[in-house]
């Protein structure tokens, strides 16, 4: 009997399962909301490919940069296997969808570069108000969330219907960037106060849990006496159903502390999104106000737990010198409120925040401290990280902070009680030339290689040029978080509004959306 | 007192690259002239809040000007922000014939001078 054949066949086969096997190591981590889950981590342990050794050799670098129409203040997201049905090239890929303030959602294959499909939702609102904290237009200002059970894309786009400034919220098709259902007009209301497009900004991710889409929203420039106030609303899914009811973060009919009349209590977090924990309940930190402090009437200067049905503030956070943050314009909410994963020992639920005057607070998410005037604050513990336009990111009982211009890595440490351990500074990443802060996010392959990522806010107006950085995530002996890469990412030329922006990392290539521009890093 | 005023004058005139009226001090004939064709046009300036009065505040300017604003008319249009001592602004508004600085929106800027777009 001859061998030949089976031999063939062993070979046939032995090739078949390598082919078997290095399919199996690719990789499709998605990435469908703002900082990468519902708790804002800002953590992908699922990277295989972008280790130590390969992040810092030559290969390493910017692979493609795509020209878009107009900044991008959004995150982009991240979805592989998407069938695309039209377009230049139509088929399956994978997806990196940006969405610009010039109301355009870019499909764009996540490796070539290669712009699949550009739908644009209406004109921009040109300078809202005449506020240049912001690019020229705004449009999509807030990252969009995607559903990857019905396929669809949830977005907020800000457009002049009849000449006045209008908010819709729309359910698109993730393959087509096509309408589901009709886009809904963003309206809303609680008792005698009507929410007013035209002096709102729509600036936070949105947020999808409990089945329904959820958006916050502040003011342009602090501007807008009675018409602005922070606003937490919802749609349900699939619908677009406006929820029952509204939050309206500050329902005073007088704001004494001030001839502004002024009341805000904003919800804008520098772009960070709310935050949902397991149970559905939703986290979101408010900015200044010149009304009375006065839970739940107004809640400045918080970190405030809602129920998802936006009728219950179940508990709140707000540092005993909540008079001083109001008057002197130092926003708590200025950075975003980030749930940690559970911890052990006797605190596991926390959260971190940050705001302008650059103290981070661990509360407890079961008991978040409340109010207590004169202080000390009720709080699980505190550090000070820099001037905070920014929020944290976390993995592996650590906690990843941005304030000023240095990374700063913290070990939660949980016995005998909670403490924070300051394990590893970076050196300062630039950015001098806008406000004090950054966005980071972290890779990982599971336990293995640690990498913090982050972009810098331009240190100058001309060139105001950005740039990414990546750092190994276990300081060295001396406490230094040592660079892995650094590299020019992009521009930021509007620079009366913070550049905001958060590097994505997905299956070996790290976008950074800038101004008219995304770059894809990775391997070449 | 009238050395003072003299040293006054004499910055007033190292200062003429600015194009705005030193709030206590007589410019030169020349910055005279040059105002006097800017009063009434629509300008932008960029500062730091030096005092507060009521809806009046001073502005100093990244040359080191003095400007005089008053806020009224911004606040009333609901376009301005907290008038804080220290805190940089940007000011859009109309010149007067005394100088002072009529806003129409009073945002704020951001701290470093250096990426603060030419005033105008």
């Amino acid at each position: 009997m001859s061998l030949r054949v089976p031999r063939r066949m062993a070979v046939l086969a032995a090739l078949t399962f390598v082919a078997f096997l290095s399919g199996c190591q690719k990789q499709h981590r998605a990435v469908t909301t703002y900082h990468y889950d519902n708790l804002r981590t800002g953590w992908n342990h699922e990277e295989k490919e972008l280790k130590y050794d390969k992040v810092q050799s030559a290969h390493f670098g910017l692979i493609q940069n795509v020209t878009l129409d107009d900044q991008v203040d959004t995150q982009p997201l991240v979805v592989p296997h998407v069938d695309i049905p039209a377009g230049p090239s139509p088929g399956v890929h994978d997806v990196v969808y940006v969405a610009t303030e010039s109301n355009t959602i870019y499909a764009i294959d996540a490796s070539s570069g290669e712009i699949l499909l550009h739908p644009k939702f209406g004109n921009p609102v040109p300078l809202p108000q005449g506020c240049n904290n912001n690019g020229p237009n705004v449009g999509i200002n807030g990252t969009p969330v995607i559903d990857r059970a019905s396929n669809t894309m949830y977005v907020i786009v800000y457009t002049l219907v009849a000449g006045a400034p209008t908010y819709h919220i729309h359910a698109l098709d993730l393959n087509a960037l096509t309408d589901k259902v009709p886009p809904r007009v963003v309206a809303a209301s609680f008792g005698a106060f009507t929410f007013q497009a035209a002096w709102q900004r729509q600036r936070p991710a949105l947020l999808l849990a409990n089945g329904n889409v959820y958006a916050g929203f502040g003011s342009f420039c602090d501007w807008g006496g009675t018409h602005s106030r922070g606003w937490l609303l919802g749609w349900q899914t699939g619908s677009l159903t406006p929820l029952p009811a509204n939050q309206l973060n500050d329902r005073e009919a007088t704001a004494p502390n001030s001839s502004l009349h002024r009341f805000l209590a904003s919800i804008w977090m520098s772009g960070y999104g709310p935050a949902a924990d397991e149970a559905g309940n939703l986290f979101f930190v408010t900015g200044n106000s010149d009304s009375n402090y006065n839970v739940p009437i107004s809640i400045q200067e918080s970190v405030v737990k809602m129920s998802p049905d936006l009728t219950t503030i179940r508990d709140f956070f707000t540092p005993s010198n909540e008079a001083n943050l109001d008057s002197g314009d130092t926003d708590y909410g200025s950075g975003g409120a980030m749930l940690l994963p559970d911890q052990s020992g006797s605190t596991p639920h926390l959260i971190a925040a940050a705001g302008k005057d650059g103290r981070m607070f661990i509360l407890n998410r079961e008991s978040m401290g409340g109010s207590t005037p004169g202080g000390p604050d009720k709080v699980v513990t505190q550090a000070n990280i820099g001037g905070c336009w920014c929020g944290p990111s976390y993995f592996h009982h650590k906690i990843v902070s941005s304030g000023g211009s240095n990374v700063i890595l913290w070990r939660i440490q949980t016995s005998p009680s909670t403490s924070l351990q300051n394990e590893g500074t970076s050196e300062g990443i630039g950015g001098g030339a806008q406000d004090p802060g950054f966005f980071t996010t972290v890779s990982s392959d599971e336990d293995d290689h640690p990498i913090i990522w982050a972009v810098s806010r331009p240190s100058n107006s001309s060139p105001a040029d950005i740039s990414l950085f990546a750092f190994k995530a276990e300081p060295s002996s001396s406490g230094a978080l040592d660079p892995l890469f650094q590299a020019p990412a992009g521009t930021w030329p509007n620079t009366g509004g913070n550049s905001n922006i958060v590097p994505v990392v997905a299956n070996g290539k790290v976008y950074v959306a800038s101004y008219k521009q995304l770059s894809i890093f990775g391997m070449h | 007192m009238k050395k003072i005023r003299i040293c006054v004058l004499v910055l007033a005139v190292v200062a003429s690259g600015s194009r705005f009226v030193m709030a206590q001090a007589p410019a030169p004939e020349a910055a005279k002239k040059e105002n006097a064709a800017e009063r009434g046009a629509t300008r932008e300036i960029y500062g730091k809040i030096q005092s507060v009065k009521g809806t009046m505040a001073t502005l100093q300017t990244r040359t080191g000007t003095l400007v005089q604003v008053d806020a009224k008319p911004a606040i009333a249009a609901d376009r301005s922000v907290t008038l804080i001592v220290g805190h940089a602004i940007d000011v859009k508004g109309t010149l007067d014939k005394a100088g002072v600085l009529h806003a129409e929106t009073i945002q704020r800027a951001k701290d470093s001078t250096a990426i603060w777009p030419a005033d105008r």
